[in-house]
C-alpha cells in the first residue's frame, strides 16, 4: 500500500512537471473549455430574462453560478476516453504497459491526477475573473465548500473508473466509436453539462437520477450554487461512492476477461 | 484554370474510390451523424419548452440556423480540416517539398488533396433539417431567395476556409498547434445561436476573429427572410478580404519554409 502511494506521488510529480512545460498550449486548451459553457449561459440567460428573470427555479445569478462552477467540474471530468484505449489496443501500445510492475490503470490514474492539478492551477485566475465580472450566486458556507471539494474529487474518480471500464469493450471489437459516441451524447444531455437538471422534463430527471451521469457532473455544481440540502448532499456523495466502487468491480472483471483476448498487435 | 479544376476533380475521384473500399464506415458515419443530429434537436426542443422565442428567433427559424451551421461544420470536416492536418504533417516532416516542386499553385494543391467522403452525410443532414424547418415555417421561398441563400452559403464556406487556412499557416512557425484548432472549434460552436444574442465582446470575436456572424448567421437570415442586400454585400466584402489576407499571409509563410529534409 505504502509502495503504491509512493509510486503515485512520483508519477504525479513527474507528469505535472511535463505538463507545465507547455504553457501556451495549456492556455489555449483552457480558453476553449471556458467558451463552451459561455454559449449555454448566454442561451439560458436569454430564456430566463424573457420569462421574467428565472426559469425552472433558476435565477440569472444562479445560472451564472452554475456555468462558472461548470468550468471547474468539467476540468475534473476528464478521463482516459475509450478512444484513447482503442488506439492502444489497435496499435499494440498496450503491450509494453503490461510489462510494468503495476497495473496500467495506476499509471493512467496518476497521469490524470497530474492533469487535474495543472488544470486547476490554470483555472484559478480564470475562475476568479469570471466570478468578479459576472456576479454569480455561489454558496459561501465553508461546510458546503468543503463538501463540494469532496464531491468534485469523487466525481473525477467515479467517472474515470466508469469510462475506463467502458474502454474495455475494445478487447472484443475495435469498431466501437459509434457506441462510445452514443454514450457521450446521452451523458451530455443527462449529466447537466448542457442544461441544469431542473430544466429537463420531469420523467427525464427521474431517469437521470438512476444513471451515473448526473452524479459526476451536475451534482457537485448543484452543491456549490446552494441548491441542495445537507442530507441531499450526503446521499449524493454516497451514490457517487457506490457508482465508483461498482464500476471498479465491473472493470476488474472485464479486464481479466478481456486481457485474455488481447493479441498484441505489432508484437 | 481548367487544369486546376480537373486536378481537384481527380483528387476527389481518388478519395471516393479509396473510401468505397470501406463501406462499413458509411453506416458508422450514418449512425454517428444521427446521434449528433438527435442531440441537437433535443436541445432545441428543450429550449423551446421554456420559451417561445430566443432573441427574436422562433423554434423553426432556429432549426433552420442549426441546419446551416451543421452544413458548414460538415464542410470543414469533409475538406478543410483533413487538408490542413496533412499540410501541418508535411511541413513538419519536410514532405511539403513535393508540393512546392509540382507545377501547380501550392495553396490550391494543399486545399484539395484530402476529401472525407462519408462526412458528406452531415451536409445532407444539415440541408434536411433546414428544409424541414423552412417547410414548417410555411413561408414561400422565391427562386431569388433560394439563389441568394446559395450565394451566401458559398461565401460562408469561403470565409471559414480562409480563417482555417490562416490558422494552419501558423504551422510554418510553431510546432504544436492542435490546441489552437480546438479553441477555434469551440468558438465556432457559438454559431449554433444567432450572433445577435451574444454580449458585445463575444459578438466582436464572432464578427472579426472567427466570423461566424457572416459565415452562419447571414445565410440563415436569408432563408428566414430577415436580411437586406446590404448585409449580403458586406458578407461578400468580408469573404474577399479574408481570402486576400490569406493569400498575403500564405506567400509570406512560404518564405519561412526551409524544408526539413533539405
Amino acid at each position: 500500500m505504502q509502495q503504491l502511494f509512493s509510486v503515485y506521488t512520483k508519477m504525479t510529480t513527474t507528469s505535472t512537471q511535463v505538463m507545465l512545460q507547455y504553457r501556451l498550449t495549456n492556455l489555449f486548451w483552457l480558453l476553449g473549455m471556458v467558451f463552451e459553457p459561455l454559449i449555454y449561459l448566454v442561451m439560458w440567460r436569454t430564456v430566463a430574462s424573457q420569462q421574467g428573470g428565472s426559469v425552472a427555479g433558476y435565477s440569472i445569478a444562479s445560472l451564472t453560478g452554475y456555468y462558472i462552477a461548470w468550468t471547474l467540474v468539467r476540468q475534473w471530468n476528464i478521463a482516459l476516453t475509450p478512444f484513447g484505449f482503442e488506439q492502444r489496443v489497435r496499435q499494440g501500445q498496450l503491450t509494453p504497459l503490461l510489462l510494468r510492475p503495476l497495473h496500467p490503470f495506476h499509471y493512467d490514474l496518476a497521469d490524470f491526477i497530474a492533469l487535474r492539478i495543472v488544470g486547476t492551477l490554470y483555472w484559478i485566475p480564470i475562475g476568479v475573473g469570471l466570478v468578479w465580472f459576472l456576479h454569480p450566486q455561489l454558496s459561501g458556507d465553508p461546510l458546503v465548500i468543503g463538501l463540494f471539494c469532496v464531491s468534485l474529487v469523487l466525481s473525477f474518480l467515479m467517472r474515470f473508473v466508469l469510462v475506463y471500464a467502458l474502454g474495455m469493450a475494445v478487447f472484443w471489437t475495435t469498431r466501437v466509436s459509434a457506441l462510445f459516441n452514443l454514450y457521450f451524447a446521452v451523458e451530455t444531455i443527462l449529466s447537466g453539462r448542457l442544461v441544469p437538471q431542473a430544466l429537463l422534463p420531469a420523467w427525464t430527471q427521474t431517469i437521470a437520477n438512476f444513471l451515473p451521469f448526473r452524479w459526476s457532473f451536475g451534482f457537485p455544481i448543484e452543491i456549490i450554487i446552494g441548491k441542495l440540502s445537507l442530507s441531499q448532499i450526503l446521499t449524493g456523495i454516497g451514490i457517487q461512492c457506490a457508482w465508483g466502487l461498482g464500476a471498479a468491480v465491473v472493470f476488474g472483471w472485464l479486464w481479466r476477461a478481456g486481457i485474455k483476448r488481447y493479441s498484441a498487435v505489432g508484437a | 484554370m481548367r487544369r486546376a479544376v480537373s486536378l481537384a476533380w481527380h483528387y476527389f475521384r481518388l478519395a471516393v474510390m479509396n473510401e468505397l473500399q470501406y463501406r462499413m464506415n458509411f453506416f458508422i458515419q450514418l449512425l454517428e451523424s444521427a446521434i449528433a443530429l438527435v442531440t441537437a434537436l433535443v436541445v432545441l426542443a428543450l429550449v423551446y419548452s421554456h420559451t417561445d422565442t430566443l432573441g427574436g428567433w422562433n423554434r423553426y427559424e432556429l432549426q433552420a440556423l442549426l441546419g446551416v451551421y451543421t452544413v458548414l461544420m460538415a464542410v470543414i470536416r469533409v475538406s478543410m480540416q483533413p487538408n490542413i492536418d496533412r499540410l501541418i504533417g508535411d511541413i513538419h516532416q519536410g514532405n511539403f517539398d513535393f508540393v512546392l516542386t509540382k507545377p501547380m499553385d501550392a495553396q490550391w494543391q494543399v486545399s484539395i488533396r484530402e476529401v472525407r467522403v462519408w462526412q458528406l452525410i452531415d451536409v445532407v443532414a444539415g440541408l434536411l433539417i433546414m428544409g424541414d424547418a423552412v417547410w414548417r415555417l410555411g413561408r414561400q421561398i422565391s427562386l431569388w431567395q433560394a439563389g441568394l441563400f446559395g450565394v451566401t452559403l458559398l461565401l460562408g464556406i469561403a470565409i471559414l476556409y480562409a480563417v482555417w487556412m490562416l490558422i494552419g499557416c501558423i504551422a510554418f512557425w510553431a510546432i504544436r498547434i492542435d490546441n489552437v484548432f480546438e479553441l477555434f472549434d469551440n468558438v465556432a460552436s457559438a454559431g449554433r445561436l444567432p450572433v445577435t444574442i451574444y454580449p458585445g465582446w463575444m459578438r466582436i470575436i464572432l464578427t472579426y476573429i472567427v466570423p461566424m456572424a457572416f459565415a452562419v448567421t447571414v445565410p440563415a437570415e436569408v432563408i428566414t427572410a430577415r436580411v437586406d442586400l446590404a448585409t449580403v454585400g458586406v458578407q461578400a466584402v468580408v469573404a474577399l478580404g479574408f481570402l486576400g489576407l490569406l493569400r498575403v499571409v500564405w506567400r509570406w509563410s512560404l518564405t519561412q519554409y526551409s524544408g526539413a529534409s533539405a
